[in-house]
Formats: structure tokens, C-alpha cells, sequence
């Protein structure tokens, strides 16, 4: 029964952190000033008081309270929604893995690998047996053996060409996205569907940065070929590939005008602001759609994606504010920010 | 005999060495003329490179504080992981080489990127505008540098040729031409007394035909 973590996602819904908490957090001056600001909150009881914080030990109460969360509504539960949920955060094992073809091609020592990435209970990938392997190619003949994620050979060959871990990274996003919509089949439709546009906007964000980044720095023509995910939404795979060879901005506009707003802090190389946005879209959206849902599992995705945007403003926080970025700067780059919620 | 000067010459008031120390006064002075204008040129190099340096370096300053402050922002959204792992990839394959380049005699540097380090089809489309960025910087940080050190090569050997060009001016070629002036007075005395000598020889021979 799907009921128990429906109830329990709408009590941790009121547990959010409202976009004006967040812009408050924002203005704090040092890594002790937002922890005495995280007090009160849902992350106030993994807080040690008397201990100098670090980057990474802030990070950690972050991750905590997520993991809390998610863990909450893994448990409780039926086992296909169970199935969902975890694949759907295997995005975070495809960013180890990534991270760890990268780290490997660059000889970095294991120990110095396993200090650097995620470590969520609820990862699939067995990361200590990942970083045994001695080069990238053992790694992936690990993941052919371990996981879901086998890479062809095709792929393989790309990388060996152009002596590059970006083929197998646009590879393990585009299958993570197949294992993500194989799972989707099996839960209800109504909330298939709503899942499955919410999906489809994350893989139009992503295709968007591949497209412009092929057209802006000209990737290969053959690694261009497998940086999309065909699971679009509002843009089509036809119109991806034409930006590849488009000849000026304003048909590169044109080709993705749904994302205009994306697709133009691109263009103008504001990046960092251009992947926020991207998030913003999706939050936005998730919160257009959450009102129609009140007792569906649909509802458990919607609030996994917002606790998920809560942490990645939490760590952009965190970060920014060890790196001493300006308060205003710090708001602006919020994806919840209260000037962008609808 | 006159006590030896500066420039090291012991001087002889004979016909012979007063020629040959004209010569060489003239000599010197032909040098003191191609140092001033080593020195105008290499004057007129600084300061044109002071320029350009203080374009560059503003230009610079300006990049690495953009730079940075877009670095900060998606180090911040990105994580250190995906940052790190990212530019651990990046191939160190920075070459460059100085070649000597010849201003008015003075070998300054000139570096030439051989070999840059290969982004392309190796960054995470996020991530490429930044690398490019910093790739960008990494070519004016280059150009900073050679000038730096032509700035520093320049100076230097203005600052010695300069010295030569003030001791030349004001010591060694006055004195020289002290030494010249005094050579020629002895000379001139010398020649008087041989035509007084001569006449008097003169006059006593004309005295004993009589």
C-alpha cells in the first residue's frame, strides 16, 4: 500500500525549507552562521555545536536530512514504488561513476577517490569495489559485470579514439534515463504520466546543455551523436541535432524557444545561472502539477525532486558562503529562490 | 709625463700617438652616439611596453576576476567532486617555448604556445564554457609574463647602458679630450721651440758666412 509514504511525503512536505528560510540562510556570513540559522530547522539535530565546520561536514548534515527523507519513503514503500524511487536516485551513482572513470583516468590515488564522492545509503553501486580496479577499462568491465549499466562497445571504442570519459558520461545518462522510464511502466498510469512529463523536462534540461555546447565548442560529430536522451518533452530530437550545425544564435533560439530562458543565459556563457534556471523550470513545474495530486504516488516524486532542490541549494549555500560570494549573488543563483516561485 | 687617466691610456706627446689618439677619440665618440641611440630606442621600447603592459594587465585582472567569480558559482552548484574529477581529466600537456628575440642588441624573450592543453569532446557541456574561459586566461597570463620579463630585460640593460652613455658624456670623453687639448699644446710648445731652435741655427750660420 502506497498510502503510508503518500501520508508521510505530505508531513515532510511542511518540513521544506520555504524559499524566504533559504534566502536567509543565503545572507549568512560563515559556515557557523548558517549552522546557527540550520538551529531550528529539520537539519538542527545532526548539528554538533563546538566543532569548527567544514565544507564537507556541512555538507554531510545536508545529505543526512535527504537521506533521512528518502529513506522514510523507501521503507514504507510497495516494492515496485520501492523500485522507482531507488532507481530514480541512481542519477547520484551515475555521478560517482562518472567521477570515478574521471578520477582513475587521472591516476588519482583510491584513497583520495573515496574521500571526494557521494556516499548515500541508498546508492546500487558498490563503490569500494568500483575503486579496486585498477584503470578506467576494468572499471567498466566491473560495471558490465555488477550492474545495469553495461556500456556498449561502440561507446567503449569512442572512448578509446578520443581517449575521453564524455562518451561513456553521455552513455550512462541516457541509459540511467531507459532504466529510470523502464521502472516507470510499472506504476500506475495517472501517475506514469505526471511522472513521465516531470522526467521528460529533466532530459530536455540536460539535452539542452549537450546541444549548445555542441554548437558553441563544437563537440565531434560522433560523440554528438550520443550526447542526447531520447526521452524529450518540448523539444525534439530533429531540432537537437539542427542545433549542432546551426548557424547563429538566433536559430539556435528559435530551434529551442520552449527554453528561451535557458537556452539565452547559455548563449550569453552565463552557465551557472543557465543550470539554475534549468532547475527552477523543473520546481516549478513539479509545483504547478503537486495541486492536482493529493493522494497519488506521483506525490512522493514531486516531493523527492523538492527535498532534492533543498539540497542542492543547501550545498550552494554552503559552498558560496566558505568562498565568500556575495549575499545578492547567493540569492540569485537559489533555485528557490522567492523572486522565481510561481 | 701626465699621470694615467680613466680610460687606462699612457699617454706619449708624440705626432704618432697624438694621431692615433684622435682616432680613438673619435671612435669613442661614434660609440657614445650609437649608445645614446641604443638608449633612446630601448627608452622608447620600455615605454611602449609599459603601455601594453598596463592594457594587458588590466585586461587580465579583469578576465581572472570573472573568472573566478563564475568559478566560485558552479564549484558551488557543481560540488567538488564533479569539479575536481572534471579537472583532474584535463591533459597537462602545456608547452611552451622562449625564443630569443633581438631589440638593439638585447635578447628578450618571446614565448610561443606550442601545445595547449586538449579540452575539446573531453568536458561536460556545463562545464565547457568555464574550461575555455580559463583556457583564454591561460594564454593572457602567458602573454603577462613575457612581458614581465622583457619589461625587467629591457630595464635592466637600459639601466647599464645609461651608465655607460653618463660615464661616456661626462667622464671618459671630456677627459679624453682634456688629454687631446694637452697633447696638442705639448705638441704645439714642442714645435715652437724646434722653429725658434731652427732659427737661431739659422741665424749663426748666416752669422758665420758673413
Amino acid at each position: 500500500m502506497a498510502e503510508y509514504p503518500i501520508v508521510r511525503a505530505h508531513g515532510m512536505m511542511t518540513e521544506l525549507l520555504p524559499p524566504n528560510v533559504l534566502e536567509g540562510l543565503a545572507v549568512a556570513r560563515s559556515l557557523e552562521d548558517l549552522l546557527t540559522l540550520l538551529l531550528p530547522t529539520k537539519y538542527g539535530k545532526y548539528i554538533e555545536r563546538g566543532k569548527a565546520p567544514s565544507i564537507s561536514s556541512v555538507k554531510r548534515i545536508i545529505d543526512r536530512v535527504f537521506e533521512e527523507r528518502v529513506s522514510v519513503l523507501i521503507k514504507g514503500a510497495p516494492k515496485k514504488v520501492q523500485d522507482f524511487i531507488i532507481v530514480y536516485l541512481s542519477k547520484f551513482d551515475i555521478e560517482n561513476i562518472v567521477n570515478i572513470l574521471k578520477f582513475k583516468k587521472a591516476e588519482i590515488p583510491t584513497s583520495e577517490i573515496l574521500e571526494k564522492i557521494s556516499k548515500f545509503y541508498f546508492l546500487r553501486f558498490d563503490v569500494e569495489k568500483m575503486l579496486e580496479a585498477k584503470s578506467v577499462e576494468e572499471i567498466l568491465h566491473k560495471i558490465a559485470r555488477y550492474t545495469d549499466y553495461k556500456i556498449p562497445d561502440y561507446v567503449i571504442e569512442l572512448y578509446r579514439k578520443y581517449d575521453s570519459i564524455l562518451p561513456l558520461e553521455f552513455y550512462l545518462k541516457k541509459k540511467y534515463f531507459d532504466l529510470v522510464f523502464s521502472e516507470l511502466r510499472e506504476l500506475p498510469r495517472d501517475d506514469r504520466e505526471r511522472i513521465e512529463k516531470i522526467l521528460r523536462l529533466e532530459a530536455d534540461i540536460e539535452n539542452i546543455f549537450s546541444a549548445t555546447a555542441g554548437y558553441l565548442y563544437k563537440y565531434s560529430e560522433e560523440i554528438a551523436k550520443i550526447a542526447f536522451i531520447p526521452y524529450t518533452y518540448k523539444i525534439s530530437m530533429y531540432s537537437l541535432k539542427h542545433v549542432l550545425s546551426a548557424k547563429s544564435n538566433k536559430e539556435v533560439l528559435e530551434l529551442l524557444s520552449p527554453y528561451k530562458n535557458v537556452v539565452n543565459l547559455i548563449l550569453n556563457r552565463r552557465e551557472t545561472l543557465a543550470r539554475i534556471e534549468g532547475y527552477r523550470i523543473i520546481k516549478n513545474r513539479v509545483r504547478k502539477d503537486i495541486v492536482s495530486t493529493f493522494i497519488d504516488i506521483a506525490f512522493i516524486y514531486y516531493f523527492i525532486i523538492l527535498a532534492e532542490m533543498e539540497m542542492r541549494d543547501l550545498h550552494f549555500v554552503t559552498i558560496a558562503t566558505q568562498f565568500n560570494v556575495s549575499p545578492k549573488e547567493k540569492i540569485a543563483h537559489l533555485i528557490y529562490a522567492t523572486a522565481t516561485s510561481d | 709625463m701626465k699621470k694615467v687617466p680613466a680610460y687606462g691610456v699612457r699617454i706619449m706627446p708624440t705626432r704618432g700617438f697624438y694621431l692615433e689618439f684622435k682616432k680613438k677619440v673619435k671612435y669613442i665618440e661614434e660609440g657614445y652616439k650609437l649608445l645614446e641611440m641604443k638608449r633612446d630606442e630601448l627608452t622608447r621600447e620600455l615605454r611602449e611596453n609599459l603601455n601594453q603592459l598596463k592594457i594587458v594587465r588590466r585586461e587580465c585582472d579583469k578576465r581572472i576576476a570573472d573568472v573566478f567569480e563564475e568559478f566560485r558559482k558552479l564549484y558551488a552548484i557543481l560540488g567538488e567532486s564533479t569539479i575536481n574529477a572534471q579537472a583532474a581529466i584535463i591533459p597537462k600537456e602545456l608547452d611552451v617555448h622562449i625564443l630569443p628575440k633581438s631589440i638593439m642588441g638585447v635578447h628578450v624573450p618571446f614565448l610561443k604556445l606550442k601545445k595547449e592543453p586538449k579540452i575539446e569532446d573531453k568536458i561536460s557541456p556545463i562545464l565547457m564554457g568555464i574550461a575555455r574561459k580559463y583556457k583564454e586566461l591561460l594564454k593572457i597570463l602567458i602573454k603577462l609574463s613575457e612581458m614581465e620579463i622583457r619589461i625587467e630585460v629591457i630595464s635592466d640593460d637600459l639601466e647599464r647602458t645609461n651608465r655607460m652613455v653618463n660615464a661616456l658624456e661626462k667622464i671618459v670623453i671630456p677627459e679624453m679630450k682634456q688629454t687631446l687639448k694637452y697633447i696638442e699644446d705639448l705638441l704645439d710648445e714642442d714645435m715652437l721651440e724646434e722653429f725658434t731652435r731652427i732659427k737661431l741655427v739659422r741665424d749663426i750660420i748666416l752669422e758665420r758666412r758673413k
